[in-house]
């Protein structure tokens, strides 16, 4: 049995369960009522259910303390209450919403929403009220994705501020957003935004039914999520970008891109969205076209350089010490003459070296972690060069190639590109220059292979549409920039409505 | 994996294939091949582009008469079923040895100028997996892989400049100083260079815009006509036709005098990078040996992928002795080549016989 | 399910080769300890066998040393085995930058079995330089040069394309084979000597098929350098005798050749071969010691008169000289070749390039002549 059916079966499985033995469902229909609510709420120790006399009638109120805020609901709910003098609560409170009797799950959902729920046995009558204040963090600036032009907000942990900050961006009523519940146990808010008209029909049918489709527990941050709306999730590669700038994703929408947004996550993904996306950053288009193209050529030629930097220096010493130029063969060789292990092992030891002063630069308060950096790689290359460990050439090549992995503005890829550096330099020294590039090969029929929302993720590599180009490795003036990326094949083609609207 | 039958093949893809699946390990060996020509091989791409591209008509027209079918279901509709199956067995078989040449040549070509002092068996062994990657994906990919390669490659061709600063562009003169028993023996020395274009009897039905794919598949031949006579003209300028003649992969020659500061010997990445065009000829001809077992068999299943790339693999690494090794990789498939390009007129011939000319097939 | 099968694969085969690499008894060298030979020499010690000497160098961070193994054989595999032996490092000839034969080997033996020999091995690079000694290449090579970078280095550097030793023709494996293979042409070497602790390249040795067979000097090396089409040329002096009212004296041109073109054609007939050799130079006047005053045009075109007359007559006679001796360093056979139809072999070549005429039109123009009038 393939991968494929048996994550098919053990999700058809788990459907079946669901819909025969589902806690909550057997619930509904049942009526509301105080007692059955505090029943529910057993143990769930912020509930405050209390009960108030307004006008000599019994209101049951119920409200979790940490996500309601005492003041706004004394406010909105207590007060206008108070001088109600008996009319239907409905008039009184503006922003009440009823729920029908038996509706119990609503009402518990609703509950741990943060809304506040009041039950009028006597009126048979329930209510819910959104009261949800809690805590945020503030809009703070991107600091994995810092430019140094350009707006500066980034994304919050709140779907609704997310939201907002790209509705101020967006001013139209196209931009549309869906929203879906998912998680089997966080029931979390996922929604789905589009600019209607722009966005192809097909792509966010196709992402509507994956994310209905998806079946978990609960998403604690954006990338778990993305990873299973993916086309192929074995591949080391992202296949939907991230990013939590709202100009990039504003970006992305208006291309005809489609973005999804999780509760609790400070990221969008953008989807579809192809290889060379992962290598360009917003401040490529507020740079002016000619700096943009450069860092652009950069950034991708950085990934080639990358991975057959440190491998290319194993298999030129292992296999091929012909295509040493003379000077450079002294140099090297008078390095080499002291290190007692082949060049794979010298080559795999400093490239992990640098892996764990990243890793460990990560964990550490930052403060400390930057001193860290420093001294350790200093000290460990150093060290490491005098005791005949590695080659002075080998430090060099090896930082060069570690610097130039963290090019890529996506985090994902540059990820991905470290991780596939290794493979590099254990088939360089298993077959040398032959071997980087079979395994060259390899990559690049992968990647080739790669679908992002079934569109091709090497676009425009393979051009689809000759105007690509214009905005791929070279970064086109503004002028040129007449026509959408193929890749999201957009509804409407061209961004200027020049003759076609 | 394509699954049914979706045109999936747009004009740069068709063109990619054709490139691609003829350039291969071949070209390396075309300036010793066409050696009796002496000076004069530089020009014998262009009749050989001319013969291809005659030959091409049948081929088109032929899958023109059955824009649905490749030449694996023609071949049973026109011959019956067991004749029919009869010459897929032998096409397969052609595929099978097609593969198999080309990896042999180039593993052992891998072997003697790279990693000298091991044996094939590990180059051979990756080279067959990435081969299986790439063909289990589908025409589509083996597509994109082609065009992808020729950009890979492409800039190789700069340090043909290499050659001509020798300033031996001259030895073209005298023009057409040859005969026609040399031109013979060249045509049979190098069509196998040209082969690979037949393959579009296969993914023909996979094509989009099927009106166009013969001007698609003329430009793609006529991009590899151009390529040869650049590469020729520099083997011209630059060696001695003794060199020529007794120099088996001349073009890496003449990549090995190149001096860049920081490399030299650039002949080692001209045979790694070799690995893509390569790759893209001989998935080519894996992926027909696939679809031709899956005719036969009625069904798609992972051993149709395996099997024949099994058989190449050892074919290549047996106990065969090298002499009937290359009778086998490059007599017989070249004969088999020659029939393949020929079939088409037969079937033609029969088709008209059938089902009067030019009407299409119920 | 094909792709994880791949992957498996290659990690296996990866994983299975190093770990089988590391374990292995015979590790495989890699940089530090691969002896490169950068100079090889041969010797002549008779008809069968020849006497080998290569220069290592040897990595070390203080001062740059040299390993010198030599041994005597009859093939060039047979002396890399023997040299083996005795290093303790293992011996490649990847790196190789000089070859070098003593002249008695090259005008006996000829250079043409042992430059094949190593035109074949794949590792051997195509740009190693060929050159001949005069006296033993061992010495040559044995010997410490002061004040001079360590061998390998020193003899790459001073064969490598420079203007000042543009009368050689830089011969590098390929240009040698190529040129012992043309039949259009015969080989031309640079031939160097030793003295005290210099290595000097004198002249140019010419070569007959793949013997040695004279040389010319570094003057005629220039102007055959020159036919061949080569842009830049070294620098020429050139004395004139001076008429004037008070007798004659004796005036110095040097001249820095920036520019040079040739143009050789031949007449296509088979009875009467004519080779017409055309060639424009363009020169800059870097000494000059006679009294003309080259500000003034006319006595600045007598002057190049006057040069282009000098170089005519130059070439005329090394062209003659060489027809005479039957060598053609010049190819100049290649002018010819171009115009016959037919199997073309160095006998034919020959045959007509001993009764060929010469015809050279010199086209000299003075670019510039220093700073000082």
């Amino acid at each position: 049995m393939s991968a494929k059916e048996w994550w098919r079966s053990q999700v058809d499985k788990l459907v079946a369960a669901k819909a025969s033995g589902r806690t909550h469902s057997n619930d509904q229909g049942t009526t509301i009522t105080s007692d059955r609510i505090k029943a529910q709420m057993q143990n769930v120790d912020d509930l405050n259910s209390t009960s108030w006399v307004m006008n000599d009638e019994v209101v049951h109120v119920f409200f979790l303390e940490t996500m309601v805020d005492n003041t706004q609901l004394y406010e909105t709910i207590f007060l206008p209450l108070q001088r109600s003098d008996g009319r239907d609560p409905l008039q009184v409170l503006p922003f009440a919403k009823g729920i029908a009797m038996h509706e119990f799950e609503t009402a518990i959902n609703a509950l741990l929403r943060g809304h506040t729920v009041l039950i009028f046995p006597e009126r048979d009558l329930v209510l819910e009220i959104n009261t949800f204040q809690v805590e945020h963090r503030a809009i703070s600036q991107s600091e994995n994705e810092a430019t140094v032009l350009g707006p500066q907000d980034s994304f919050v942990e709140m779907l609704q501020i997310n939201v907002s900050l790209l509705r101020r961006r967006l001013t139209t009523p196209n931009l549309k957003i869906c929203t879906y519940t998912i998680g089997t146990e966080t029931h979390n808010k996922v929604a789905v935004m589009y600019l209607d008209k722009i966005a192809n029909d097909q792509n966010v049918e196709r992402i509507k039914t994956r994310i209905a489709n998806v079946q978990y527990q609960g998403f604690v941050g954006m990338a778990v999520l993305k990873q299973m709306l993916e086309d192929k999730p074995y591949s080391p590669f992202p296949q939907f970008g991230l990013t939590n700038r709202p100009d990039n994703a504003t970006a992305a929408l208006l291309d005809g891109r489609i973005l999804i947004i999780l509760n609790g996550s400070p990221e969008a993904a953008i989807c579809p969205s192809s290889f060379l996306e992962m290598f360009s950053s917003p401040e490529d288009f507020y740079n002016r076209w000619s700096t943009a193209s450069l860092l652009r050529f950069i950034r991708f030629f950085g990934l080639f350089i990358t991975i057959m930097l440190t491998s290319g220096y194993v298999s030129v010493l292992t296999y091929h010490p012909e295509m040493l130029p003379p000077a450079l063969l002294t140099i090297l060789s008078e390095s080499r003459s002291k290190v007692p292990f082949p060049p794979v092992l010298e080559v795999l030891f400093m490239e992990l070296v640098i892996e764990i002063l990243r890793e460990a630069g990560i964990r550490m308060p930052t403060k400390i972690g930057q001193t860290i950096g420093i001294v350790g790689g200093i000290v460990i290359g150093t060290a490491s060069v005098q005791a005949g460990l590695a080659s002075n050439i080998l430090i060099v090549l090896v930082s060069i190639s570690a610097l130039l992995s963290f090019l890529p503005p996506n985090f994902l890829m540059s990820n991905a590109i470290r991780l596939i550096r290794y493979a590099f330099i254990i088939i360089a020294g298993a077959l040398g220059l032959y071997g980087q590039l079979l395994m060259l090969a390899f990559l690049f029929a992968h990647l080739l292979n790669l679908t992002s929302l079934g569109t091709p993720y090497m676009t425009p590599g393979i051009p689809r549409q000759w105007t690509d180009l214009f905005n791929s490795l070279f970064r086109a003036p503004m002028k040129f920039i007449v026509f959408r990326n193929r890749m999201s094949r957009a509804e409407r083609e061209k961004v200027r409505p020049i003759g076609e609207e | 994996m394509d699954r049914g039958k979706i045109t999936s093949l747009n004009p740069y893809h068709v063109i990619g294939l054709v490139v691609n699946t003829i350039i291969g390990v071949n070209l390396l060996t075309l300036s010793n091949a066409l050696s009796r020509m002496g000076y004069n091989q530089w020009w014998f791409p262009l009749v050989l582009g001319i013969i291809v591209t005659l030959s091409l008509f049948p081929i088109v027209a032929i899958c023109k008469r059955y824009p649905d079918d490749s030449l694996f279901v023609i071949n049973v509709k026109l011959l019956g079923k067991f004749w029919g199956r009869f010459f897929n067995l032998i096409i397969i078989v052609y595929a099978i040895l097609s593969v198999t040449s080309v990896n042999s040549d180039y593993v052992r070509l891998v072997q003697t100028s790279m990693i000298n002092n091991e044996t094939i068996t590990i180059p051979l062994l990756g080279l067959v997996l990435v081969m299986l990657y790439i063909t289990n994906c589908g025409i589509k990919l083996i597509a994109r892989f082609c065009i992808i390669s020729f950009f890979f490659t492409a800039w190789m061709f700069y340090y043909l400049q290499w050659g001509f600063q020798k300033g031996g562009i001259m030895h073209i003169f005298p023009l057409f100083n040859t005969n026609l028993a040399d031109m013979l023996d060249a045509f049979n020395q190098s069509y196998a260079s040209m082969f690979g274009y037949e393959v579009l009897l296969f993914y023909y039905p996979y094509i989009k815009q099927k009106e166009k794919a013969f001007r698609h598949a003329a430009i793609g031949i006529w991009i590899v006509v151009t390529v040869y006579v650049l590469i020729l003209l520099t083997s011209v300028a630059y060696f001695s036709e003794w060199e020529i003649a007794n120099l088996v992969y001349p073009i890496l020659n003449l990549f090995k005098a190149v001096e860049l500061s920081f490399l030299e010997r650039v002949e080692n990445l001209g045979i790694g990078l070799w690995v893509f065009l390569v790759l893209s000829t001989c998935t080519t001809y894996l992926w027909v040996a696939r679809s031709g077992i899956e005719e036969m068999a009625g069904k798609q299943r992972l051993w149709h992928l395996l099997f024949p790339a099994v058989v190449s693999y050892f074919l290549i690494r047996s106990w065969i002795p090298l002499e009937y090794q290359e009778f086998f990789f490059h007599k017989v498939t070249l004969w088999l080549g020659y029939g393949l390009v020929l079939w088409p007129l037969f079937l033609l011939l029969l088709h008209a016989i059938r089902f009067g000319n030019g009407g299409k097939a119920p | 399910m094909i792709v994880r099968l791949a992957a498996y694969m290659l990690v296996l085969i990866v994983g299975g080769t190093l770990f089988s690499g590391c374990s292995s008894e015979i590790e495989r060298p890699s940089l530090e300890d691969m002896a490169f030979i950068g100079v090889i020499g041969f010797d002549y010690i008779n008809e069968k066998d020849v006497k080998v000497s290569v220069s290592t160098p040897v990595p070390s961070h203080s001062k740059e040393k040299t390993q010198v193994y030599s041994t005597v054989a009859t093939v060039m595999s047979e002396a890399m085995l023997k040299m083996s032996t005795k290093a303790e490092r293992t011996m490649s000839l990847s790196q190789l930058r000089v070859i070098l034969f003593n002249e008695e080997y090259a005008r006996k033996v000829g250079i043409r079995k042992i430059v094949l020999d190593l035109y074949r091995n794949p590792s051997v690079g195509e740009n190693a330089f060929v050159a001949i000694v005069k006296g033993n290449t061992a010495d040559l090579i044995r010997a410490s040069y002061q004040n001079k970078p360590e061998l390998n280095t020193y003899l790459n550097d001073l064969l490598r394309p420079r203007v000042e030793t543009a009368f050689s023709s830089f011969t590098s494996i390929q240009d040698s084979v190529y040129m012992m293979t043309n039949e259009v042409s015969d080989m031309n070497l640079p031939y160097l000597v030793k003295e005290d602790d210099d290595i000097q390249i004198t002249k140019v040795a010419l070569f007959k098929d793949e013997k040695m067979i004279g040389s010319v000097s570094q003057r005629e090396g220039a102007l055959i350098q020159a036919l061949l089409g080569r842009k830049r040329l070294p620098r020429m002096s050139f004395e004139f005798q001076e008429q004037s009212g008070k007798g004659s004296k004796t005036e110095q041109v040097v001249l820095d050749f920036v520019w040079s073109k040739s143009k050789v054609r031949s007449n296509g007939n088979l009875d009467h071969p004519m080779i017409s050799m055309k060639l424009e130079l363009r020169g800059m006047l870097v000494g000059y010691t006679g009294s003309k005053d080259l500000k003034s045009n006319k006595e600045l075109t007598q002057l190049k008169k006057q040069l282009e007359s000098e170089i005519k007559k130059e070439t005329q006679k090394l062209v003659q000289r060489l027809q005479k001796e039957g060598v053609d360093p010049a190819s100049l056979e290649e002018s010819l070749r171009q115009k016959y139809y037919g199997n073309w072999t160095r006998p034919i070549a020959m045959e007509l390039y001993q009764k060929a005429r010469f015809n050279v039109t010199i086209n000299m123009e003075v670019v510039g002549y220093g700073t000082i009038k």
